[in-house]
């Protein structure tokens, strides 16, 4: 079992009226890669920069390998950061850009051309030392302000939003550099991204924060299949939410009466459901079948609707189905054989169904 | 922003805030303290005094009326030059822009020293060509010179205007439907405005506190400048001269506070940046002919200025004997005129040195530190260069010839004065820069390792590098041509070379004046060169 590495305990910070972040407590084990994912204003940013000692925190205690670490100023606090903007040294080359850190630490002459030459090669801009900053691609200059940071060594490595400067095709590429980059340097990094999907194919753990207060911390998977709250569950992507209260519980079913009529739902373990109770369940988009008929079987849900409106993208055909009760569903067909309008049937077994339980409030 | 930690921040910060409170605030309150002063009681007596003389009601008419129309000369000189060279399809337009930027090469006062050899009692046109006498002293001459002298700076700022407007903001208007005309009054003038009406106080203001000029042209027609000067070292009266003094402020800020508050908020100029050319319509014959006449007669009349100052300097005895000589050009170089042409690039070099590095810094700390007084410093360094320099003199002769601190007579007190009057001008360039500098840069040179100082060492300074050339040079040039302020406090062992020029202009001593005048503008021309080859296209640094 890995340990903790950065602890953060009960962190607060105010711009004056503002609460930006909001007694806020978080660990990260070694190695590990820790995204924190919220809208912008969530706070993410600024524990970032509290953790790299650029803002001081009103309250709480920053510790790394259990040291206490608020009162070390930030040159000295080797938490090495990639800035969004990447704040590339205009007046350097690339050279000199990864140099500076290690001429700071006065290093001898050859080993910093060595180890200089060393992360160049690492990510993977060889041939590009002379080159003045300003003639590099994004992408490039990406990875000069990634190289600058790992020629340090640092403790950890602080990204804020690296790769929102890019073009969506390159952004999938380099976050899969970065990924296989910090494990095999096995370095410890928190990573602040709004993007969910960045979050969800880079991170070993995924901490979304909104208004300053950490919402969950949890491995992408948990964080998809069991939202803690409705906050989270649509900021992960889900769209359907329905209201429900449980009627019986029968085995491993649970039957729910909800305004489009009774839906069965596969019981999660570990999970208490009481007849009676009242509880938010979403359906994934992604597991709705639809046609224009359905037989109904006994292990499917199946309801009646129309089609509202459609969005078609190539790989897929985006519904959404009025079922009744003021309730659309937004269902997602893969390899669609045609385009559905007017009346259709749409069935989902009990495994689409998930409860989603707010321990926030 | 963030709070100071570093000691040496903290240090600068009080160490200027203690250099502006001796050398601007204490001075000017001395002269409002001078002002009250009747008899050594405090009053109004002094300001009741002069508002019941007719003589000053008529200065404070004569000044405001002649920054009024001066202004309005030099912006339509201005717009005509900027017209044609932007909007036109002109022959020649390379040099109509070239002389329009000359007359920048020269201080105000050469422009108006070249007039007076040419237009004069004894005067190459009036007197030898045209055979007629023709008194130009007074306000017509004065509104002449004041003209040629300030169209440059209109110029450059109705072109620049003309260039960054976008073409395709009026294209976007008739597309919706609007005429020719309706466009014009509802995209074009409105947006030009704001921006236009700025510069037409900004040379209100420069005309306003202006002292070579009307001291040489103005002959009976007293402005407040003159008056000034007039009052504290002929007359010897200080108390009314600080009346004066606020006087002229009064109005002086006025104008700038209306320019810097609100005009330069409304300015949308640069919204859109674009500076892409659309092939322009080619302009009806009846309105380019008319133009392209009216700038060749100024053209001609500005290069005659300068042919005047070179004929000069080679001629024995202007106006009476035109016959060769090296005799003045040997003369601003070995003689007492050359004295003082080494005291003026000794002095100025001093004071650009010191205002380059301590604008720079203050410009720093203003931009990325929060410090209790950052707005006054602020406001005090931007309202710095706008306080007529005639005033500035005032209050370092009559505050530095007294304990606690006695400066006047040295050379000191004159290096002072340069600095602080000019370091707007590097402040500004500084603060400029400086917002177009991420603050992460500094951020990330800490996260790799580097404590302020160094950041600072290797980060900041590089990067300001060419605001502090910028400033370096042109605090330079401004503190060699500067005369309102240093002419209260040369003395003849420590004279400087503006002071010389008006000096030998008012005994007569053309040859001498006008060889001192070509060295004065050679330098300036170098200086120029150098600005430019440094910063590039980007003249609108002269704006202020």
């Amino acid at each position: 079992m890995s340990e903790t590495h950065i602890k953060l305990v009960d962190i607060c910070k105010r711009f004056k009226e503002n609460i930006a972040v909001d007694h806020l407590s978080l660990d990260v084990e070694k190695g590990n890669l820790l995204t924190i994912l919220g809208p912008s204003g969530c706070g993410k940013t600024t524990t970032l920069r509290i953790l790299a000692g650029f803002e001081d925190p009103d309250e709480g205690k920053i510790m790394i390998n259990d040291q206490l670490i608020n009162e070390v100023p930030p040159h000295r606090r080797r938490m090495g950061m990639v800035f969004q903007s990447y704040a590339l040294f205009p007046h350097m080359n690339v050279f000199n850009n990864i140099a500076y850190g290690l001429i700071l630490r006065k290093e001898k002459k050859s080993r910093i051309k060595d180890r200089v030459t060393e992360v160049i090669n690492l990510v993977g801009l060889e041939g590009m030392e002379r080159r003045a900053t300003n003639q590099l691609s994004g992408g490039q200059q990406q990875r000069v302000a990634l190289a600058r940071t790992i020629a340090i060594e640092p403790e950890a490595l602080l990204m804020d939003e690296p790769l929102s400067n890019l073009d969506a095709s390159l952004r999938s590429i380099i976050r899969i550099q970065i990924r296989t980059l910090q494990q095999h340097l096995g370095i410890t990094t928190i990573y602040v991204t709004h993007d969910q999907e960045e979050a969800f194919s880079l991170s070993d753990k995924i901490a979304i924060m909104k208004g300053g207060r950490l919402q969950q911390v949890d491995t992408p998977w948990e964080m998809y299949h069991n939202p803690k709250n409705q906050f989270v569950a649509k900021f992960i992507g889900v769209i359907n939410f329905l209201e429900a209260k449980i009627e019986t519980v029968i085995k491993d079913d649970i039957i729910l009466n909800t305004s489009v009529g009774r839906l069965t739902m596969f019981r999660k373990k570990g999970l208490e459901f009481l007849p009676g109770k009242n509880i938010l369940v979403t359906i994934k988009s992604e597991g709705i079948r639809i046609k224009k008929r359905i037989k109904v079987s006994s292990s499917d849900n199946v309801l009646e609707g129309k089609v509202k409106q459609h969005n078609y993208t190539g790989k897929m055909v985006k519904y959404w189905v009025d079922v009744g009760g003021g309730i659309t569903i937004s269902v997602e067909s893969f390899n669609p054989e045609e385009i559905l309008v007017g009346k259709v049937n749409i069935a989902f077994d009990k495994f689409c169904i998930y409860p989603i339980f707010n321990k926030m409030k | 922003m963030k709070k100071i930690k570093e000691p040496w921040v903290f240090i600068f910060i009080i160490f200027c805030m203690a250099l502006f409170f001796m050398f601007i605030i204490f001075p000017l309150s001395n002269v409002l303290r001078i002002s009250l002063d009747y008899e050594g009681t405090t009053s109004f007596r002094n300001y009741y005094e002069a508002f019941s003389k007719s003589y000053y009601r008529k200065v404070f008419y004569n000044s405001l009326l002649m920054a009024g129309i001066s202004m309005l000369g030099a912006m339509t000189v201005g717009f005509l030059f900027a017209y044609l060279v932007i909007n036109t399809n002109a022959p020649g337009k390379k040099i109509f822009r070239f002389i329009a930027m000359l007359p920048l090469i020269s201080p105000p006062f050469v422009v108006g020293m070249a007039f007076i050899m040419l237009f004069g009692r004894r005067g190459l046109i009036t007197n030898h060509l045209l055979g007629f006498l023709f008194n130009i002293y007074g306000w017509h001459g004065l509104f002449f010179v004041q003209t040629l002298s300030f169209f440059p700076l209109a110029y450059l700022f109705i072109s620049s205007s003309l260039k960054l407007f976008d073409p395709n903001l009026g294209y976007a208007a008739q597309n919706l439907g609007g005429n020719r005309f309706h466009v014009f009054r509802t995209i074009e003038f409105p947006l030009m405005m704001p921006g236009i009406l700025g510069c037409a106080l900004l040379i209100s203001t420069s005309i306003l506190s202006d002292f070579g000029n009307p001291l040489l042209i103005g002959g009976r027609f007293d402005v407040f400048a003159t008056s000034i000067y007039m009052q504290a070292t002929v007359l010897m009266d200080v108390e009314t001269a600080g009346v004066l003094s606020l006087f002229l402020l009064v109005p002086t800020l006025i104008l700038f506070l209306i320019q810097a508050q609100y005009l330069s908020k409304k300015s949308f100029i640069t919204v859109t940046g674009s500076t892409t050319q659309i092939q322009l319509k080619p302009t009806n014959p009846w309105v380019k002919w008319p133009i392209f006449i009216s700038c060749l007669i100024i053209s001609i009349l500005v290069v005659l200025l300068y042919v005047a100052i070179i004929v000069g300097s080679f001629s024995k005895v202007w106006g009476v004997d035109y016959s060769f000589t090296w005799k003045y050009i040997k003369e601003a170089v070995i003689g007492s005129p050359g004295r003082a042409l080494r005291n003026s690039l000794t002095f100025a070099s001093i004071a650009a040195i010191i205002n380059s590095f301590i604008s720079v810094m203050i410009a720093y700390v203003l931009i990325r530190k929060k410090f209790f007084g950052r707005g006054l410093m602020d406001f005090l360094s931007v309202v710095l260069f706008v306080i007529p320099g005639t005033i500035m003199g005032l209050a370092y002769v009559t505050t530095f010839n007294v304990p606690p601190l006695v400066l006047t007579g040295t050379p000191i007190i004159i290096v002072i004065s340069m600095v602080f009057r000019y370091m707007p001008l590097g402040i500004r360039g500084g603060k400029a820069a400086l917002s177009q500098i991420s603050p992460y840069l500094e951020e990330a040179s800490m996260n790799l390792g580097a404590d302020s100082i160094l950041t600072m060492k290797n980060i900041v300074f590089p990067l300001l590098k060419s605001p502090f050339f910028f400033a370096l040079l042109y605090t330079f040039m401004k503190s060699f041509t500067t005369l309102s302020t240093v002419i209260f406090l040369v003395t003849p062992r420590y004279s400087v070379a503006s002071v010389y020029i008006i000096n030998m202009v008012e005994s007569g001593l053309w040859g001498s004046a006008a060889a001192l005048a070509l060295f004065v503008i050679l330098i300036c021309s170098i200086l120029l060169l150098l600005i430019h080859v440094i910063l590039g296209d980007k003249l609108q640094l002269f704006q202020l």
